[in-house]
């Protein structure tokens, strides 16, 4: 009898501190959201400037010059972002690590949020933005041979799936928020069509089926038809090869990774949940984290030695950018400082568990991530500097229209993320 | 491809522009969707069917998937609309 | 469409239709008149058929249209460039034009292919004299291949390939992504960065003046060659470096000039099977 009672009542205080976020909120969060407001309507701004007056208000240019630049970047960014997530969250599932649980949520809705902002990203880049639906009204006929056309499915794809996972994992969670918050119900009413208590089973059997085709399409997005926008094209130095896709798919877990790390930990210290996030969770991922950019540092040598050992004149040209060029402050603060360094760390912190903390765990993924951006702006960036043909040499100045449209993404996903915390339970109310 | 090679080496009279290129006959993108989208369809169809045998959660699914989809595709139009607003046309 | 641009449209209008009514008369005064703009004979192109509304012109099968350049004869004078801007409406925010001239080093490259050092430094494009001793020049543009890449990966199909070869851009359909720029090895394809604007008096109305944000380059002059005439290069180039017409006709001049001279298309390992050819005058060893 007794016992019955304290799990009940560790039961409810378990429920009532994770969803404390939902009921409760400080000043201090209106404070955040304010601040995360003017960089969005500052990029709103920015952003009708451009429309208006035309994308020559970035530094891009065309053929003396890079005709893609930090946009993309940014879109292959995002993209990467949005697997971490959903792989946790499905490696929990398949793999049965039930460890991880408390953080599978944060990663679902990171998915989410950054896929959005990775389709925001490409309309930023777009000349015509306002014939954005042409790609829709074209689409049986382009999917054919487009690369575009097939990123456009596959992230439609993916988004789809990702959401619905989300929101089918997330309903018996929704049913008890309806049920201690009657006030917020409007919201979850919609959500909870046709609940029934008996779903979970079903539910826990869909998800898991879902699951291995999320998986199977992170290898083909991010494995597949990103990198395949540049893997399969010639006509740039640095860029055409089969390794694109290992490459970008490399890239984008181990991001990945890293973002689910550092905003679980900054969930975790926000709402003091380090009861429920334990330290372990991050030392798993950190050592993860830490084996995947050791891996990723040994596919750009490969690149890096096939652009130079015996390689055409071009892509040599490219590498050279990179190594001695103009490019190589910036390519090797990002590979010592960006990736060795802390990746290194978070191997050694494997073996010497007194080295462990989550600060500094969580400190060494934001770097690594911030390397990760970096990475993606010298894929994108260099390879277009250097056109076949003779063309004057161009140069990329990113402007402060870029900058204000980048930082004005990056709080509008954060904006996005933490009104969803407000709206929705971020950690699983598991049964134990 | 050899066409250019023949012309350098003049063996045989040249026959001008029927150096056509090597070039795709099937469009190679029904192959990349194909493989795509097969594993996934049969995984969904997978996940749909088996125990427990209720079809509410996956008539829900499918419902949630039609509407969403449905949705980018309708804000992809929206987008477009509003921002016909903006730029210069 | 402004005013003057309207009134032009009419009066080209009124032009179509009085050259049906005169008929060949017609048609061969407009030829011959250009012929002495050209100082060219005896290369004038088989003209495809009007549309109905007498305005664009739809693709023959038949044709397949192609250029020579003759390298060793082009001095750089970059007369190509400049009226191939006026002859299509280019703004003065498009740069560089929808013609590149390169002045390259010469000693190094045999197959017409930029030397090492013209790739490391970027070939000079901004030359003030010329032809200057020492130097060999090389015209590129939009190289209209078989294989287009910027073809394969357009999501709206904006830009097409013609049934007569020409590789075209529909611009109220492109949405600017610009994976055709990326994807073009030549780097023949140019974007609206800015709203380019032509003054009205200067606008050629056989010509579309591009909205802002969509991707343009070389038509090898649809709007002229479907009806006969050269494109707007061949016809001012002062040297005759270039030459244009129907590959597919052995007796056309392009597949005269390539029959008798040694040619080279740039980049051909990359399988695109560039329309433009390269010559140098100079015989052939082995007379076919």
């Amino acid at each position: 009898m007794d016992t019955v009672i304290t799990k009940r009542e560790r039961r409810q205080r378990l429920t009532d501190d994770l969803l404390r976020p939902l009921f409760h909120t400080t000043p201090v969060f209106f404070l955040v959201a304010g601040a995360l407001l003017i960089p969005v309507l500052w990029f709103l701004y920015v952003w009708y400037i451009q429309l208006t007056q035309g994308l020559g208000v970035t530094g891009l240019r065309t053929p003396s010059g890079a005709a893609w630049g930090i946009y993309i970047a940014n879109f292959v960014f995002y993209v990467g972002i949005a697997h971490g997530g959903i792989a946790v969250a499905a490696a929990i599932r398949l793999l049965k690590l039930k460890g991880y649980e408390p953080i599978g949520r944060i990663g679902e809705v990171l998915t989410v949020v950054s896929l959005s902002m990775a389709g925001l990203s490409i309309s930023l880049d777009m000349g015509r933005p306002d014939r954005l639906f042409n790609i829709i009204a074209f689409w049986p006929q382009r999917i054919g041979s487009s690369s575009l056309s097939w990123d456009v499915t596959v992230i439609m794809l993916y988004f789809s799936l990702s959401a619905l996972y989300l929101w089918l994992t997330m309903r018996h969670d929704l049913a008890e928020c309806a049920a201690q918050f009657p006030r917020r119900a409007w919201l979850y009413r919609p959500l909870l069509l046709g609940y029934r208590p008996d779903e979970k089973a079903k539910i826990d059997r869909m998800a898991w089926w879902l699951s291995i085709a999320i998986v199977f399409l992170i290898v083909m997005l991010s494995g597949g038809v990103v990198p395949w926008i540049f893997g399969l094209l010639p006509s740039r130095p640095g860029w055409f090869g089969a390794l694109a896709g290992p490459y970008f798919l490399t890239a984008a877990i181990s991001s990945a990774m890293a973002g689910v790390l550092v905003v679980s930990a900054m969930v975790r210290g926000v709402f003091h949940w380090e009861a429920h996030i334990k330290p372990q969770i991050f030392r798993g991922l950190g050592i993860f984290l830490g084996i995947m950019t050791m891996f990723y540092l040994y596919l750009i040598l490969a690149e890096q030695l096939t652009m130079r050992y015996a390689a055409p004149i071009s892509e040599f040209l490219v590498s050279e950018m990179l190594l001695t060029g103009e490019f190589a402050p910036l390519f090797w603060s990002m590979l010592i400082g960006g990736f060795f360094l802390p990746a290194l760390f978070l191997i050694l912190q494997a073996f010497h568990p007194r080295w462990f903390g989550v600060t500094r765990t969580t400190i060494a993924a934001m770097v690594i991530l911030l390397a990760f951006w970096i990475k993606r702006f010298l894929i994108v960036v260099p390879s277009l500097l250097r056109p076949l043909l003779p063309f004057p040499e161009g140069t990329y100045q990113v402007t402060w229209v870029e900058w204000s449209v980048t930082a004005g993404v990056l709080a509008l996903a954060i904006l996005m993320f933490i009104a969803f915390v407000k709206l929705f339970p971020m950690v699983e109310v598991s049964e134990e | 491809m050899t066409g250019s090679l023949f012309e350098l080496a003049e063996i045989m009279p040249v026959v001008n522009a029927s150096t056509a290129p090597a070039s795709q006959t099937v469009p190679i993108g029904f192959i990349v969707l194909a493989v795509i989208l097969t594993p996934v369809v049969t995984l969904l169809l997978i996940s749909m069917f088996g125990n427990p045998r209720t079809f509410r959660v996956p008539a829900l699914f499918l419902g949630g998937f039609v509407l969403l989809v449905g949705a980018l595709v309708l804000g992809f139009a929206a987008l477009s609309l509003v921002l016909k607003f903006f730029v210069p046309q | 469409m402004s005013p003057i641009r309207r009134r032009d449209f009419v009066r080209y209008m009124g032009g179509m239709v009085g050259l049906a009514f005169l008929g060949k008369l017609g048609s061969s005064l407009l030829i011959s008149r250009d012929r002495v703009e050209a100082g060219q004979s005896g290369d004038l192109l088989p003209p495809s058929s009007p549309k109905a509304d007498g305005f664009s012109t739809t693709a023959d099968p038949a044709i397949k249209y192609g250029m020579v350049i003759d390298v060793g004869a082009c001095i750089g004078c970059r007369r190509c460039m400049w009226a191939c801007q006026k002859e299509n409406n280019t703004p003065s925010t498009i740069s560089p034009l929808w013609i590149e001239v390169f002045e390259l080093k010469s000693g190094t490259s045999v197959t017409g292919h930029p030397s090492i050092e013209d790739l490391k430094q970027g070939a000079t494009t901004s030359y003030t004299q010329s032809p200057t001793e020492g130097r060999w020049y090389l015209p590129a543009q939009c190289f209209h291949c078989e294989n287009p890449p910027c073809v394969k990966v357009c999501p709206t199909g904006a830009t097409y390939k013609d049934a007569d070869g020409l590789v075209l851009m529909d611009y109220t359909r492109c949405i600017g992504c610009r994976l055709c720029v990326v994807a073009c090895p030549y780097s023949a394809r140019r974007f609206n960065w800015w709203r380019g604007e032509v003054p009205a008096e200067e606008t050629n109305p056989l010509v579309p003046v591009r909205q802002i944000g969509v991707v343009e380059k070389c038509t090898f002059c649809v709007h002229r060659v479907r009806r006969g005439l050269l494109p707007r290069c061949v016809e001012v180039c002062p040297v005759r470096a270039r030459h244009f017409g129907n590959l597919n006709d052995p007796e056309s001049q392009v597949s005269k000039v390539l029959q008798e001279n040694l040619s080279f298309r740039l980049m051909e390992e990359l399988n695109t099977g560039p329309s433009i050819r390269y010559i140098t005058r100079g015989k052939k060893w082995i007379q076919s």
